[in-house]
């Protein structure tokens, strides 16, 4: 969008967060760098657990206190380290105005007791002042941004009265409200049907490309991330373990982690699904995070852990934009072998 | 709506009539003759049999409840057996002093206990957290007896801040002339502007009123921060954060108005209780209510008095479940 400046537009570096446990401190996310430029989605893969949620929070100040804490690093947004601002002034500046995000869960994430007219104009009076007929007629717009029909009506329903979808596209109303410039959306279709996952994915798609959001999109399923997103980042127990240009990382993936992902995926209904061999292997406690289930693993791996190593563009698709230097990297001392 | 009230009504009457029930048969039960009582210490064998005859004791029990049920629902309790007056109008002379006491302590209970509760949740394992549950422990497990002695023994005894009992100086009950509108002490001094009066009341208030508040203070607190504390890791409450807003609002607004469901059953409940501690409590500080009233009562063996409190008790029990239940019903979800 606007010249490419040395300093990136979101940019984590040596990020490390630990939660606070009776047996010490326990690290769940170590992420060396991650970079998302403006107006760019970026897709987050990861299992359960692997840390995904937990790097939303982070971003927006929302940790869970006193249990988990920042123990090194910076997020930089905007040239700004979000990690040194105080609560005040994350709810002031960032949050909700520039910082939006859509949560997992559309079922849990609409206070109970309150309508969905209260919940959309409190936030639009917080953040923008607007109060009576013209903050009713600003959130029946937000309603209409979001597609759903029947807004006048609508906008007296409690939660527990309407659907999942309906839900998550008021959530989405919600957090887009104040026009964020960077949204996190962390895995927006789950607990949804099949066929509403695709109305709300094609929703989040058409509002980043209206209003040139940044997206940071967390989510579980490699192809859906790769139709999605430019750039895609594999997390593995709370470290990255590869990163690229999505349709590189789903269609030439190095890492063996990644390659499981991908082959866990269903592909057509005749073929059978392979379950790749379980190896029980101990904890490697000094090495690859990986190593207990690595089919590949050796002594090596057992005993340094490897770092995120670039890798010449090994793109097997012709039809990539040449300008854009393509850099795919993997944190493993045998990638690109076949698991 | 409509439709949720009335069958909470109803079951409100069944349990009323199931008191009413046992209430009537015990006082039967107990070995002693009302009849005797009525017609006074020294009646001979006619006077007791002529006196069996006009209380209606020496028809069949069943007929002797239905008369019961039907004096009740004309809101006639019977008749003192000590004082030979209508009991209702009793109740309803020594009501008011017990209420006043009641509503101090509700009032206390939601304008102390949840503000509390909210923030001892809020800086959860912090020092005010530790305090507050301190607080809480002592006021619900300290016995309101002793509660009383203690501070009759330390206010008055010893720093003689507070008067020992009763609802005013004796000087003013000889020399002033007491307003009497409602009934309600406090009340009437303010509307008629005897400040006097209502300075030397509100003086006479504080002890009774501490000893009778700590135990709902306490237990709303206890029950408003458990419930807080579940609902602030709610994902709403993240989500809440997330839209920038700000803390004030995402605790006393959004969190809270979560929590009203058993926060308000309790205040209800503890309501009913309260009523019951007083009757205690204002035998301790001689306060002239209904506590007064049914120990003289329990001494005095006046079965209907008795009845008629328990009742009156039962009563007030439901009702408060009433107001408890509607209040829940404030929470769309649980509206059918």
């Amino acid at each position: 969008m606007t010249d490419q400046k040395k300093q990136s537009y979101f940019e984590i570096k040596d990020l490390s967060v630990g939660f606070r446990t009776f047996e010490g401190i326990k690290p769940v996310l170590n992420i060396e760098g991650l970079t998302i430029n403006r107006g760019e989605t970026y897709g987050l893969v990861g299992e359960s657990g692997a840390g995904k949620t937990v790097l939303a929070l982070t971003i927006l100040g929302l940790l869970p206190k006193p249990a988990g804490m920042i123990l090194n690093g910076s997020i930089l947004f905007d040239g700004v380290d979000l990690l040194k601002q105080t609560d005040k002034q994350m709810a002031e500046i960032y949050r909700g105005k520039r910082l939006a995000m859509i949560f997992q869960d559309p079922m849990s994430t609409l206070n109970p007791v309150f309508t969905v007219g209260q919940q959309i104009q409190r936030v639009i009076t917080r953040q923008e002042g607007l109060k009576g007929k013209i903050c009713l007629k600003r959130s029946l717009e937000l309603l209409d941004l979001v597609k759903l029909p029947d807004t006048s009506n609508l906008i007296d329903k409690y939660p527990h009265e309407l659907s999942g979808g309906q839900r998550q596209r008021i959530i989405i109303a919600i957090a887009l409200s104040c026009g964020a410039e960077f949204l996190i959306a962390d895995e927006p279709t789950r607990n949804l049907d099949v066929t509403i996952q695709a109305g709300i994915l094609k929703l989040i798609d058409e509002l980043q490309r209206d209003f040139k959001m940044s997206v940071l999109f967390i989510g579980n399923n490699v192809s859906l991330v790769n139709i999605f997103c430019k750039n895609a980042g594999i997390l593995y127990r709370g470290k990255l373990v590869e990163e690229g240009l999505s349709n590189c990382v789903v269609q030439n993936p190095l890492h063996p982690y990644t390659q499981t992902l991908i082959s866990a995926i269903p592909r057509s209904k005749s073929e059978k699904l392979k379950f790749s061999k379980t190896v029980i292997k101990p904890e490697a406690e000094n090495g690859c995070p990986y190593y207990s289930r690595c089919t590949i693993g050796k002594e090596d791996c057992f005993a340094h852990v490897p770092m995120l190593r670039e890798f010449p563009t090994g793109s097997p698709t012709e039809s990539l934009n040449t300008e854009t230097i393509s850099v795919q990297k993997a944190a493993c001392f045998y990638a690109g072998e076949t698991i | 709506m409509t439709k949720f009230i009335l069958r909470r009504v109803l079951l409100g009457i069944i349990v009323l009539l199931g008191v009413a029930f046992i209430t009537f048969f015990v006082a039967r039960v107990v070995p002693s003759n009302p009849a005797a009582k009525w017609a006074g210490p020294r009646a001979n064998p006619e006077q007791i049999a002529k006196a069996t005859i006009e209380l209606g004791l020496d028809k069949p029990l069943v007929v002797q409840f239905g008369k019961y049920l039907m004096d009740l629902f004309r809101g006639n309790l019977g008749n003192s057996l000590r004082t030979r007056r209508p009991i209702t109008q009793e109740l309803l002379e020594s009501l008011p002093a017990t209420v006043e006491l009641v509503l101090l302590s509700t009032i206390a209970a939601v304008f102390i206990g949840i503000p509390l509760g909210v923030i001892s949740a809020k800086r959860k394992d912090k020092l005010i957290d530790h305090l507050s549950r301190l607080f809480s422990i002592g006021a619900v497990s300290l016995p309101t007896f002793w509660i009383g002695l203690i501070l009759q023994l330390v206010f008055f005894r010893i720093l003689d801040i507070f008067p020992m009992g009763g609802q005013l100086s004796t000087e003013i009950k000889i020399l002033m002339d007491i307003p009497k509108v409602t009934g309600f002490l406090i009340f009437d001094c303010l509307i008629t502007g005897n400040f006097t009066i209502l300075w030397d009341a509100l003086w006479h208030i504080v002890l009774p009123g501490i000893t009778i508040a700590l135990y709902p203070i306490g237990l709303v607190a206890r029950m408003t921060r458990s419930a807080m504390l579940e609902i602030l890791n709610e994902d709403y409450i993240t989500a809440a954060r997330s839209y920038g807003l700000k803390e004030r609002t995402v605790l006393w607004s959004y969190a809270l108005k979560n929590s009203i469901g058993p926060t308000s059953t309790v205040v209800a409940l503890s309501i009913g209780y309260t009523l019951v501690n007083t009757f205690l409590t204002e035998s301790i500080f001689t306060w002239p209510g209904i506590g007064s009233y049914i120990s003289s009562a329990v001494i005095g063996n006046d079965y209907p008095a008795i009845m008629g409190v328990t009742i009156f008790s039962a009563f007030s029990y439901v009702l408060l479940n009433l107001a408890a239940d509607i209040i829940i019903a404030l929470d769309p979800r649980v509206r059918t």
